[in-house]
């Protein structure tokens, strides 16, 4: 019988890509008797959607600005191309 | 015609502050963030003449940064080589010797975000937790998650082999999970 912690290694390999026949047919075995590893497919699976949405997604939180000495630096960088362009 | 026009010397001024949030949430490093953001501003005004006007100057400039950032973490996780896939103690620790689970999963208390106020709190949780993840872990995460690509390329990108950077990232996801239960999803373990 395959352990928890195999379980859950396939549970995340599962979120990237097909596992292998044999890995398939343990794994199904595994959560036929085992309801943690059912509940943490389940819930891996929302929370792994939900961290793509974070990292992918629109930047939100607490309204973090560029630091000032940085905001001045890239300001001139960019005044520098711009005017070495004509621009 | 077309619709948005780019208005190259208030780039910093209107969109510095996201930029810089979108990078930071990414590599976690001040520094890094804002030289990221200086090189996508940079390569923005170099190629201003592809900006086609169908996306918004901010989407456009943030897909440049996209770039940039998926490009620094792809260096980062190479350069750092196997480190990330020695023995790692935290994880073992979550199972006993049998390999059986210390904490069980157990059922949540809470669902995901409904509304604006909780999207904004959710997204805070969510970005403290990928914080708190070790860097060697981190890096390929986010990358995994940012760069759209199948895992093959993102491999030979970052010279693992599939079976490394599965264990990476459960080594991340696991972490994420105990993170996200015990500081969003409640339910006691």
């Amino acid at each position: 019988m395959m352990s928890c912690r195999r379980a859950t290694e396939l549970t995340s390999k599962e979120l990237d890509t097909e596992l292998r026949a044999g890995e398939r047919v343990a794994l199904g075995f595994h959560r036929l008797v085992c309801g943690a590893c059912r509940r943490f497919r389940a819930q891996l699976a929302e929370i792994d959607l939900a961290v793509a949405r974070t990292l992918t997604g629109p930047a939100g939180g607490p309204a973090i600005a560029l630091p000032a000495v940085a905001r001045a630096r890239i300001d001139a960088a960019l005044g520098t191309e711009m005017r070495r362009d004509g621009g | 015609m077309a619709g948005e026009r780019l208005d190259p010397p208030r780039w910093v001024e209107r969109h510095g502050d996201y930029l810089y949030r979108f990078a930071l949430a990414k590599v976690r490093r001040g520094e890094v963030a804002e030289e990221l953001v200086q090189e996508a501003l940079l390569a923005a005004w170099a190629g201003r003449e592809r900006f086609a006007g169908r996306a918004t100057e901010r989407s456009w400039l943030v897909a440049i940064l996209k770039r940039k950032v998926v490009d620094w973490l792809r260096k980062t996780v190479r350069e750092r080589g196997r480190a990330a896939t020695e023995k790692d103690a935290w994880t073992a620790d979550q199972f006993t010797r049998s390999g059986k689970w210390v904490r069980p999963p157990a059922e949540w208390d809470r669902d995901g975000p409904t509304s604006k106020v909780e999207r904004d709190e959710f997204w805070q949780v969510v970005t403290a937790c990928v914080e708190k993840l070790p860097p060697r872990f981190r890096d390929p995460f986010v990358l995994w998650h940012l760069a759209d690509k199948s895992g093959e390329e993102i491999c030979q990108a970052i010279e693992l082999t599939p079976t490394n950077l599965w264990v990476i990232l459960h080594r991340a996801r696991l972490r994420m999970y105990e993170c996200l239960s015990a500081n969003w999803y409640g339910g006691e373990r």
